[in-house]
């Protein structure tokens, strides 16, 4: 019997030996799992410095464009940090942002994105009836254009023969060159012409909360905004002014809409509605006496049985659409006027790259 | 012990029902183990093939991130195949890239004749374009060892870096 005993001993160890094996390799597992997934967190956190770091870049370069230099801003955040170089390249700047977690000295995720910035409006910009920065697509036999037209990537036009004036392709003007937005505001709003969108699509006043129109045309009567419109060195009662209409929304007109004019500037409000699209939208029939600058979509449809006019030009960021009974006229007066406004550009992404991508890409 | 202080080991011994009863208990005890020992090995397989299900999605979704981030959206973006395939051109890249679905796996071909099988055992794949945004919906799906169909999910959307 006492020779028996030890067996059990034995049992017991061997089982507590498969158990510590089991055990063992399950811990070793579920640790590698877990550096696994910290570094795929790191390496996501790293990306969003990285980004950190490109938003601001956009913001010193638009403050003062001539700055260049390794490791130029170097941040501290709360997971890492982020360091970003610039490099000057004619009219344009390269932007290289790293970001690192935990730190720059023992970064053990490093992530890099690579933007070109510039701030140029391109040559040209004030001489077209149509200009998108995207595609032109127009249906129907009901419309007429004169002026020259201008775009980037597809030309879809039924009866070529209605336009009176060049089309040229020309991929290089995308995205859309940004005006200074900040200064179009300022001189908006000591017009008292700023609007902002109800969900209903209405244009409202931002101080009254009232709805409120638009200007009825491109000139308004004189007021001092302190600018010289028509460069004589003086600015009086002859320096007539531009209506500039600054939309926070997307425009939608629709039914009679009367006469409307200005330089109507419809920039979204994609900071704190990312499903806002800077769209203008008009369906129905009336007079534009003006220049519309959108960032998203021109689109028109129907224009009734009037027509909708457009006595000035269009700028466009993605598309022109144009269905129905629509004229748009190119008004040299007008852009002229705006030209020489002297609107500075704002400083925007030209291209975004992540070169650490999953797989090769082939030039 | 008896009377007379001899030691009887007769006495020590189980009786029949003694050992009934032990072996009724142990097999009890046994049956028990091996239940849970059994639902714990399955379960262990089902989550298995879930994590590997899971992994695989995950980094084949962020791959595709990675690019359709990069998308040049004044060049032309097409969705085609019943939602299935997608080709979009990279900034500053000639050659576009395309993902398809084709026979249960996910292929990228970069630049075209050049393809590379990026994921397998995926049941659906479906791409959305709108807005600048570009949606990845798809299934991933595998049989574990008891022959149980286990499918798992995933969605994405990505907003071009690029106007």
């Amino acid at each position: 019997m006492n020779k028996n005993k030890g067996a059990v001993f034995v049992l017991v160890v061997f089982v507590v030996l498969v158990l510590v094996l089991l055990g063992t390799a399950l811990v070793s597992q579920s640790i590698s799992e877990s550096r696994l997934a910290k570094k795929y967190s790191e390496s996501i956190q790293a990306f969003w410095l990285a980004e950190a770091g490109i938003n601001r870049a956009l913001d010193e370069l638009r403050l003062n464009y001539y700055q260049s230099g390794t490791g130029l801003w170097t941040t501290i955040l709360d997971t890492g940090e982020y360091s970003v170089d610039v490099v000057i390249e004619s009219q344009d700047r390269r932007v290289i942002a790293y970001g690192f977690v935990p730190s720059i000295a023992q970064a053990s995720a490093v992530r890099r994105i690579e933007v070109v910035m510039n701030k140029d409006i391109p040559p040209g910009f004030y001489d077209y009836a149509l200009y998108s920065a995207g595609d032109i697509d127009v249906n129907g036999d009901a419309y007429n254009i004169q002026g020259d037209i201008i775009y980037a990537d597809d030309w879809e036009v039924d009866h070529p023969e209605n336009i009176i004036g060049t089309v040229t392709a020309e991929p290089t003007i995308t995205p859309l060159a940004r005006f200074d937005f900040q200064e179009l505001r300022d001189i908006s709003e000591i017009q008292g012409n700023i609007y902002t969108v109800s969900p209903s699509g209405k244009l409202i006043d931002p101080d009254t909360g009232e709805e409120k129109a638009l200007p009825s045309s491109f000139w308004s009567p004189w007021r001092d905004d302190g600018i010289d419109n028509d460069g004589d060195g003086a600015i009086d009662e002859n320096d007539e002014q531009i209506n500039i209409a600054y939309i926070e929304g997307d425009l939608q007109l629709n039914g009679n809409i009367g006469s409307v004019g200005g330089f109507l500037v419809v920039v979204g409000d994609v900071i704190t509605d990312p499903d806002d699209t800077q769209d203008t939208t008009i369906n129905g029939n009336g007079l534009i006496d003006g220049v519309i600058y959108t960032r998203g979509t021109f689109r028109v449809n129907g224009g009734g049985e009037d027509g909708l006019n457009v006595d000035g030009g269009v700028w466009a960021g993605d598309l022109i659409r144009l269905n129905g009974s629509v004229d748009i006229a190119y008004n040299a007066e007008y852009m002229g006027a705006i030209g020489s406004l002297n609107l500075g550009g704002d400083v925007q992404v030209i291209s975004w790259k992540d070169p650490q991508t999953s797989y090769p890409l082939v030039p | 012990m008896n009377i007379r202080g001899q030691i009887t080991i007769y006495k020590k011994a189980f009786t029949l029902v003694e050992i009934a009863i032990s072996i009724a208990i142990i097999s009890l005890i046994a049956a028990g183990i091996f239940m849970i020992l059994t639902s714990g090995s399955t379960s262990w397989n089902q989550e298995t093939v879930l994590l590997e299900l899971q992994q695989q999605a995950r980094s084949v979704v962020e791959g595709m991130i990675k690019e359709i981030r990069q998308t040049d959206p004044s060049q032309s973006i097409s969705i085609t195949d019943s939602d299935q395939k997608i080709v979009f051109y990279i900034v500053d890249i000639t050659n576009p890239v395309s993902y398809y679905l084709s026979n249960g796996e996910i292929i990228r071909e970069h630049p075209a004749g050049n393809t590379r099988i990026i994921a397998n055992n995926i049941n659906s794949l479906s791409f959305s374009y709108a807005g600048n945004t570009i949606g990845i919906s798809l299934v991933a799906e595998k049989t574990d060892r008891q022959g149980r169909s286990l499918s798992y999910p995933l969605k994405a959307k990505v907003r071009f870096r690029n106007e």
